[in-house]
């Protein structure tokens, strides 16, 4: 990627030299009818053969390159699924797929290759820091190959209009040390520790929150919100949105559509007190183990 | 031309004059008492012929209701009993004297319309008459047990349309008509049983199972009817009288009695996809997992405001789903939710939620 940013902007530059060049020197020379074939030449070798052949095999180099980029291979593949406004993200790891939401983790200097798909409307897939963005289709999937360089949380935003809260639909795309990663992919893929009398995972079922919700470890398997096996582990909530405190899961969940406006997810705004205390802290508990 | 300006504009004053004389004098007599002049009544009636006729193109009989069905025949009936035979009798049954001084007279009915049109009429009413539009606004679902009654009224004696309505509810008195109310006299709370049964199991697909409902949800439930946060026109007109105690009362009865549930199946809808969807959800379409709240058969509702559905009949299911879909949703605190869980339902996951949950145990 980084090579292809110097040969444009060298070659653009030798290009913009030798134009300049051309104009200053034809407004200097005399004019003389008798170079009229020589202009004819200039014309046909400068004007189209020259072009054609840079303009060809810059092409054919970029092809290369973007093949590359959509390659099928890569030392990791991360499926993401566009939803209205946020992304369902599956590692497909060594011991099977884990499942998790609205952050994607990846290790420096391997290359991960993300296999796109969106489940309603056309969302578009975009860390500006780590390279182009691409288009996430309903019923198709689409490729996109990153190499990190640099350890860091460089951010990720869909970049295709989807909707009410698309503004709201970011995620956090943190590079780490590949020891690093193996090690948070590990605690990620461990099932939920919920101890069955938690008085908070009582109201999480009372409430139902398990219709959409997917907790591993517990009966909890819904498929259609994010899945909150591991969701304290996570450094925003809300589909990278707000931090990932007690106040603003409490907030989420009784003043849902303040905090995100037109999602799916009802608020609860008749859960108070003690009940949504304790909600808050089985949430918040949802951590990976230490 | 200026004798021709000078004619049409005393003609418009001499209207002008006229008519305010005649409307703030009140010149034509509206009193019920009256006949209408010779020829307004059968015009009038002819063009209210004509608007049922042809609002009844447009209407079409949904695709899971049967109006053959004894239930909703039954239910209709029973409607009927509440709402309609005050004034326009029932089979056997005359008018009460009071109708008779109306102008138009509700006409003793005769089975004489179209069911589209037996919808039509009990779903909007007719201005100027005193026939209501139905109760529950925006529930399309429920005037096609008026249709399904209405269009066998004939085939009903006073004996058969006593049975249909009342069943075997102690306490009625079939002796006379009362004006404003039931025909004699029904204790409040046995009024339920005339469709829910004695036994609160819908008596055969009438009304829907409440037997074992939660007493919270019972009381929510028919509190939301009386004020109008839950809408229905079978519902409201009996629930809004009843005081707080008497719906106590109604509620802890319901709630105390056996759960046996069987639901009435629906011909319609594949119940092994419906299982999957109320056990599992759906990722793709964004559906939430019924029994997560609702609970199966045997372990009940997660919470005691959520009414139990496991082998409640198909029919009210889809009912039901559908007013959670499209609306009235109702306005109690947490309907809200069931809206957003049937928000993505299709027409055909309705029917396949309604064949496995009418069945499940």
């Amino acid at each position: 990627m980084e090579e292809l940013f110097w040969v444009l902007l060298i070659g653009a530059a030798v290009l913009w030299t030798a134009v300049i060049g051309a104009a200053v020197y034809a407004q200097k020379r005399q004019v003389d009818p008798s170079l009229e074939r020589q202009a004819r030449w200039f014309i046909i070798w400068g004007g189209a053969v020259i072009p054609t052949l840079l303009v060809g095999g810059l092409l054919a180099w970029g092809m290369v390159i973007l093949r590359d980029i959509t390659s099928d291979t890569g030392d990791l593949t991360v499926r993401v699924d566009g939803e209205r406004w946020w992304w369902r993200v599956t590692y497909e790891g060594p011991e099977g797929d884990v499942v998790t939401a609205n952050e994607i983790r990846i290790p420096v200097g391997q290359t991960a290759l993300f296999r796109l798909t969106a489940d309603d409307v056309i969302h578009s897939f975009w860390v500006p820091a780590l390279g182009g963005k691409m288009d996430m289709i309903p019923g198709r999937e689409t490729t996109l190959a990153l190499t990190p360089q640099e350890v860091g949380n460089w951010g990720g935003l869909c970049a295709e209009f989807c909707g009410g809260a698309h503004a709201l639909m970011r995620f956090d795309a943190i590079v780490m040390e590949p020891g690093d990663f193996e090690a948070w992919l590990a605690a990620e893929a461990a099932p939920a520790q919920v101890s069955e009398d938690d008085p908070g995972f009582a109201v999480f079922q009372e409430e139902g929150c398990g219709a959409c919700h997917a907790v591993r470890g517990t009966d909890a398997a819904g498929p259609v919100g994010p899945d909150l096996t591991h969701v304290a582990a996570r450094e925003k909530l809300g589909a990278g949105v707000y931090e990932m405190t007690p106040q603003n899961m409490a907030l989420w969940i009784t003043e849902t559509h303040e905090m995100k406006p037109d999602i799916d997810m009802p608020p609860y705004p008749d859960l108070d007190g003690a009940r949504l205390d304790a909600l808050v802290a089985f949430l918040m508990s949802l951590d990976h183990a230490e | 031309m200026r004798g021709w300006k000078r004619w049409a504009g005393a003609a418009v004053a001499a209207l002008l004059v006229g008519g305010n004389a005649f409307y703030w004098l009140g010149a034509y007599n509206i009193a019920a008492s009256q006949p209408h002049l010779p020829g307004v009544g059968e015009v009038l009636h002819q063009y209210l012929r004509n608007v049922i006729r042809t609002r009844g193109w447009g209407v079409e009989v949904p695709e899971h209701v049967d109006l053959a069905d004894a239930g909703l025949i039954r239910l209709g009936a029973g409607h009927f009993a509440t709402g309609c035979m005050t004034c326009h009798g029932a089979p056997g049954i005359p008018r009460n004297p009071v109708v008779e001084g109306m102008q138009p007279e509700p006409p003793r009915l005769s089975g004489s319309y179209e069911p589209e049109e037996y919808w039509w009429i009990a779903r909007h009413g007719f201005k100027y008459t005193g026939m209501p539009a139905w109760a529950g606004e925006g529930r399309d679902d429920e005037p096609w047990a008026m249709a399904a009654f209405l269009s066998r009224y004939e085939s009903f004696d006073r004996a058969g349309f006593e049975e249909a309505a009342f069943g075997e509810v102690g306490g009625y008195e079939s002796a006379g008509v009362r004006f404003g109310g039931l025909p004699g006299a029904i204790p409040q709370e046995l009024g339920c049983a005339r469709c829910h049964g004695a036994d609160g199991l819908g008596r055969d697909g009438t009304a829907p199972k409440l037997a074992g409902q939660s007493e919270d949800w019972l009381v929510q439930v028919l509190g939301a009817y009386a004020v109008g946060h839950r809408e229905s026109g079978f519902m409201e007109p009996l629930a809004a009288p009843l005081s707080d105690e008497t719906i106590a009362a109604i509620a802890a009865r319901y709630a105390g009695m056996q759960a046996d549930w069987q639901g009435e199946a629906l011909s319609m809808g594949d119940a092994a996809r419906g299982e999957d969807l109320a056990r599992q959800g759906s990722e793709h379409d964004d559906i939430a997992s019924c029994l997560s709240c609702h609970g199966d058969g045997e372990e009940g509702p997660k919470r005691a405001d959520t009414p139990r559905i496991a082998g409640q009949d198909g029919y009210w299911l889809v009912n039901w789903l559908h007013m959670y879909r499209d609306g009235p949703v109702p306005t109690t605190p947490r309907a809200h939710l069931m809206a957003a869980a049937a928000r993505n339902l299709s027409d055909a996951d309705i029917l396949d939620l309604a064949a496995y949950l009418s069945q499940a145990e």
